[in-house]
């Protein structure tokens, strides 16, 4: 294999982690704030976040589509990874006052 | 990045790359958990056929109540102390009594009772169905939590498969009557990849979301549970505790118990409870009694599979060992109902035989898919001549050991059942990890035959799959005396099914080892002719 080939087998492997790791962090951050918003329904224990993690599911795909859709530029991988960790963050904030046990 | 790695830059293109190479890149992954997933189908009938011991009749109905067995387990252990006792009463796939209990110092220990005698059933010695096949579909046979995280993963990505799939056929509707068995490997795999791909459609959907749907919100709470700092750990907390409603836990008080109330009433009034709440008979089929030692003992009474209809339930009624007091009682909610209906929907423990089946056939599509998808990938490059000699041979080693190589494991591990004695160990191994132990040593030398007899290993594999379950149906007759004929006359519907299921198997190994040695024989003769070489053989085809 030479260098460059090298090289680009390697960028093109930490975007598509980017994508796939990415994308599950704003996955489990998603879901974690859907899960506090629909809390605040009148639903039975824990529903909200069941919901949430079923819709989770789709939004993971659509992120890993979405992601590779476009050419492997570093664009939507870095988007993807800038907005997971949001997520995270938000979820770590809002969640454990939020979410119905 | 070189043009021929590089995706390409509009939507259908770029979902082409990624069917592609997630599809060649967990394809033995995905076949291994489809295929496994096919026999957990029948989970209850292999584990009959693996286990001669518990071949009983038809009829399941026990005279013993939830105290009888108790009584009839304590006795068999008289110096023993348990703490937990779970009880599984006998039902139509299953016609014994399953106790686990488990011992002070932790250890679980099987018990199986028939149901007419109450006696013991000797000791398995075999993982069967359960213990094998549905472990590894569900967690690839592997300690810890990595197993799970793994299939987990196969299951995103059969459902991305399925959409980038559906996103790149132009033509679904055609693909849905287009089959040219005729025609060349590359086309007529590409047909039947098409095919199975579409006509199943809606199945492979439904079975991967359905077995993500199961552990849902474990997903997102493993991910919290290992951030750092306690705020990640009580998100993950409230995740699972949100994900696992209707778990009741006490911890033991540490003061010895006295008397504990007779269960058996116990389980007549959750029976009556739900019967009350739902306006039909109802009745509880798992019986969980916990630190039966401890002054805080309480046993919890479920519904697992009410009825036998698709939804799995939460009916959860828990009361206290010491006083018989309630102290839970759990219902579903609307939103855990549509929940665990499309979980049910996968676990397939309701009384549909012909739904059953489907399944089944749906299993076999879904395997036929992701082999297909890898002989086209093959066919196509080889055609192209777009890969070295070497990249092509891997990715066909890898394809015949991922595919047909554990269908031969299958049968290997089916036939190692019938021959070693009971008792066997070897190596350190009982009899039941001698059978694992065998199973991932047949799959390995799968991969070490089709690296070195590269495409006949196909026709060679087929053969030798076709002889390993004939080999099993006779092997069951002569060891337990039960042939196709004993086994229809006297009923034993799940003894004669997986007979007839392998036999089956055995006509199809051979009709696919004949067509693909003649297959090999033409292509021979069409390079023998080419290079002005005397032709030996008839060319078929």
């Amino acid at each position: 294999m030479t260098r460059d080939k090298f090289s680009n087998a390697s960028l093109m492997a930490c975007r598509i982690v980017a994508i796939l790791l990415g994308g599950y962090a704003l996955w489990s951050g998603t879901v974690v704030l859907v899960g506090v918003a629909l809390s605040s329904l009148p639903l039975g224990s824990g529903d909200g976040i069941v919901i949430a993690s079923f819709l989770g599911f789709f939004f993971y795909l659509g992120i890993v589509i979405g992601g590779f859709a476009a050419p492997l530029r570093w664009r939507p991988a870095t988007v993807i990874v800038v907005l997971g960790t949001i997520a995270v963050f938000l979820a770590l904030c809002f969640a454990p006052e939020g979410i119905t046990p | 990045m070189s043009s021929k790695n590089q995706p390409h830059s509009t939507f259908r293109p770029s979902m082409g790359w990624l069917h592609t190479w997630s599809g060649l890149l967990l394809g033995t992954l995905l076949f291994t958990v489809f295929f496994m997933g096919t026999l957990t189908v029948f989970n209850a009938e292999i584990d009959r056929w693996m286990q001669p011991e518990t071949r009983f009749s038809a009829d399941f109905h026990t005279a013993f109540n939830h105290d009888d067995i108790l009584e009839l387990v304590g006795s068999e252990r008289p110096d023993a102390t348990f703490s937990r006792f779970s009880i599984s009463m006998p039902e139509a796939r299953r016609p014994f009594v399953v106790v686990y209990a488990q011992h002070e110092d932790g250890e679980f220990e099987l018990f199986r009772l028939d149901p007419k005698s109450g006696a013991l059933l000797p000791e398995a010695g075999s993982y069967g169905g359960t213990g094998f096949f549905y472990q590894m579909h569900i967690r690839l046979f592997m300690p810890g939590v990595a197993g799970w995280w793994i299939v987990m993963f196969a299951g995103l990505a059969m459902m991305l498969l399925v959409i980038t799939g559906v996103i790149i056929h132009r033509k679904i509707i055609s693909d849905f009557f287009t089959f040219r068995p005729e025609k060349k490997l590359r086309r007529s795999s590409l047909d039947l990849h098409n095919l199975t791909g579409v006509v199943f459609l809606p199945f492979h959907f439904m079975i991967a979301l359905s077995g993500l749907m199961i552990f849902s919100g474990w997903y997102s709470s493993i991910f919290f549970s290992h951030l750092p700092g306690e705020s990640g750990k009580r998100v993950a907390e409230l995740l699972y505790s949100a994900d696992e409603y209707g778990v009741f836990a006490r911890d033991a008080l540490g003061e010895p118990a006295g008397e504990i109330v007779p269960v058996a009433p116990l389980v007549d009034q959750a029976e009556a409870i739900w019967t009350a709440r739902y306006g039909e008979p109802a009745s509880a089929d798992y019986v969980d009694l916990r630190h039966m030692a401890d002054a805080n003992g309480y046993v919890a009474i479920r519904r697992v599979f009410p009825d036998r209809r698709v939804e799995q339930g939460v009916d959860k009624i828990v009361f206290d060992l010491s006083s018989g007091e309630q102290l839970a009682d759990f219902q579903p909610t609307a939103v855990r109902s549509a929940q665990k209906w499309i979980a049910g929907l996968h676990f397939i423990q309701f009384e549909h035989w012909p739904l059953r089946w489907l399944y089944f056939m749906g299993g076999l599509a879904g395997c036929m898919m992701i082999a297909t998808g890898f002989i086209f990938w093959t066919a196509a490059r080889r055609k192209k001549g777009k890969l070295q000699p070497f990249k092509v041979r891997l990715v066909e080693c890898i394809s015949v050991g991922s595919t047909i190589g554990v269908v031969v494991a299958t049968g290997v591990f089916l036939v190692v059942n019938r021959l070693l004695p009971n008792g066997a160990a070897a190596f350190g191994l009982d009899r039941a990890q001698l059978e694992v132990g065998l199973f991932f040593l047949a799959w390995i030398l799968a991969f070490v035959h089709a690296g070195f007899r590269k495409n006949a290993s196909w026709a060679d594999q087929a053969w030798v799959l076709a002889a390993l379950c004939i080999s099993a149906v006779l092997l069951n007759w002569a060891t337990t005396g039960d042939h196709l004929v004993a086994t229809t006359n006297g009923r034993l519907w799940a003894v004669a099914g997986v007979d007839l299921v392998l036999l089956t198997s055995a006509a199809l190994a051979v009709w696919s080892a004949s067509r693909l040695r003649r297959r090999g024989r033409v292509r021979t003769d069409s390079r023998m002719r080419l290079r002005g070489k005397p032709v030996i053989g008839t060319a078929v085809e």
